[in-house]
């Protein structure tokens, strides 16, 4: 009898187990931060994210089997308006992919976002590890391609550490790889043409 | 192996509390002392403690603040009304769910609503014009089908010393929520900044509120 109850612990925890926990990948906003001593680029900007890209769901591993699941663009949209403030002297955001003349928009920078996790233990399912890629597709007001830029940043974070906060790997990678984003924006040249 | 039997305890004990529950009420098998024991033993490992998410705000209240015709305001803290609508911690089936922003939900709604007003370009802190209040309300129930959220807090505009906007705002928000804690209570948690966000939306579609910013 008592060996059929754990193994009835088992199943269930076994059952229970393959599950999609709901996580968040917006960072601390506070940490977003300008580059000191970087002069942010002057120029009118919009942000394209189509509707459906908003709203999209995404699920990747965690540990145990289970499953993190997640709305990468949603998620970022706030941060990602806020790191491109850092780099222009304006930004807005758009609803089409090539803004009126009249909007005065001289770049549309339109995010795309891949998303990586994984984790090596048994027994808890928040991401150990969190790699977040982002591209800037970069064209003028008409559509015309203007440049291409791209970064990557990895979260990690131990059980002692994300026990408070199921998604603080995931933000750790976001928040590295919009800062990296941010740095690479002010380098290009041809953004500051 | 240590750790990994913290990390078993800790994250798996809602699951198996939660089947040993469902088990006996299916069975009727009330004299089970060594399932409920071990559900009670179970039960107490699990009263752990979790940060809510940072605030993040809605990008189309940004939009429509930094296009609106409204003057920089600073933003005051807010303060906590002593009831027990008003949780803090918030309790999300034993465990306790903290308030980033100085331990306080009355700190994240000044937070969120600097935050606000920062990203549209509307944030002063030499400005006259001062927003503050009262969070009122501030709650989340975990309920095994649908998860919701109820937030109430008074809103108080005044310019130059003079009380310009007093009105009370509230906003719910639901979720689907689940049987197993381990999925509901990460759900619950993920909706507290959305619950905050739809009380700011509330305020900032207030044509009073954004009259009272000019």
């Amino acid at each position: 009898m008592r060996i059929l109850k754990f193994v009835g612990a088992l199943v269930a925890v076994a059952v229970m187990s393959g599950c999609a926990h709901v996580i968040s990948l917006s960072p601390d906003m506070n940490k977003i931060s300008p580059d000191a001593g970087t002069q942010p680029i002057d120029a009118s900007v919009a942000y394209y994210i189509p509707d459906d890209v908003l709203n999209k769901d995404v699920t990747t591993p965690g540990g145990g089997g289970d499953k993190v699941r997640y709305k990468p663009y949603k998620d970022l949209e706030t941060a990602f308006y806020k790191m491109l403030t850092n780099v222009f002297t304006h930004v807005t955001k758009t609803t089409t992919p090539t803004p009126p003349a009249t909007d005065n928009i001289k770049y549309v920078i339109k995010p795309e976002i891949t998303t990586t996790s994984s984790s090596p233990s048994a027994f808890t399912w928040p991401p150990t590890k969190f790699t977040t890629d982002l591209t800037c597709v970069i064209t003028d007001a008409s559509g015309k391609p203007v440049t291409q830029v791209t970064v990557s940043g990895d979260g990690a974070s131990e059980f002692s550490e994300f026990k408070n906060n199921l998604s603080l790997t995931a933000q750790r990678s976001t928040e590295a790889t919009l800062l990296k984003m941010q740095s690479a924006l002010l380098a290009a040249p041809v953004l500051r043409q | 192996m240590r750790l990994h039997f913290v990390e078993f305890a800790y994250v798996y004990s809602y699951h198996m509390y939660e089947y040993i529950n469902y088990y006996v009420k299916l069975k009727g098998r009330k004299d089970m002392k060594q399932i409920v024991g071990a559900a009670v033993i179970l039960a107490a490992l699990s009263g752990c403690s979790m940060t809510a998410p940072p605030y993040s705000p809605q990008m189309d209240d940004v939009i429509k603040l930094k296009n609106a015709d409204v003057a920089p305001a600073k933003v005051s803290a807010f303060k906590d009304a002593a009831s027990k609508d008003n949780a803090n911690p918030i309790s999300l089936r034993g465990s306790q769910l903290h308030s980033p922003y100085s331990d306080t939900y009355s700190a994240y709604l000044t937070e969120a609503l600097k935050q606000e007003l920062t990203l549209a370009g509307k944030y002063s802190d030499t400005s006259t014009t001062e927003v503050s209040g009262t969070l009122q309300k501030n709650d989340l129930d975990t309920a095994m089908k649908e998860g919701k959220g109820t937030i109430e807090a008074r809103f108080v505009v005044t310019k130059q010393g003079q009380v310009a906007y007093d009105q009370v705002k509230s906003a719910q928000t639901t979720w689907p929520s689940s049987f197993v804690g381990a999925i509901a209570i990460p759900a619950a948690t993920q909706a507290y900044p959305t619950l905050v966000q739809k009380l700011m939306a509330t305020l900032f579609s207030d044509p009073a509120f954004l009259g009272a910013l000019k």
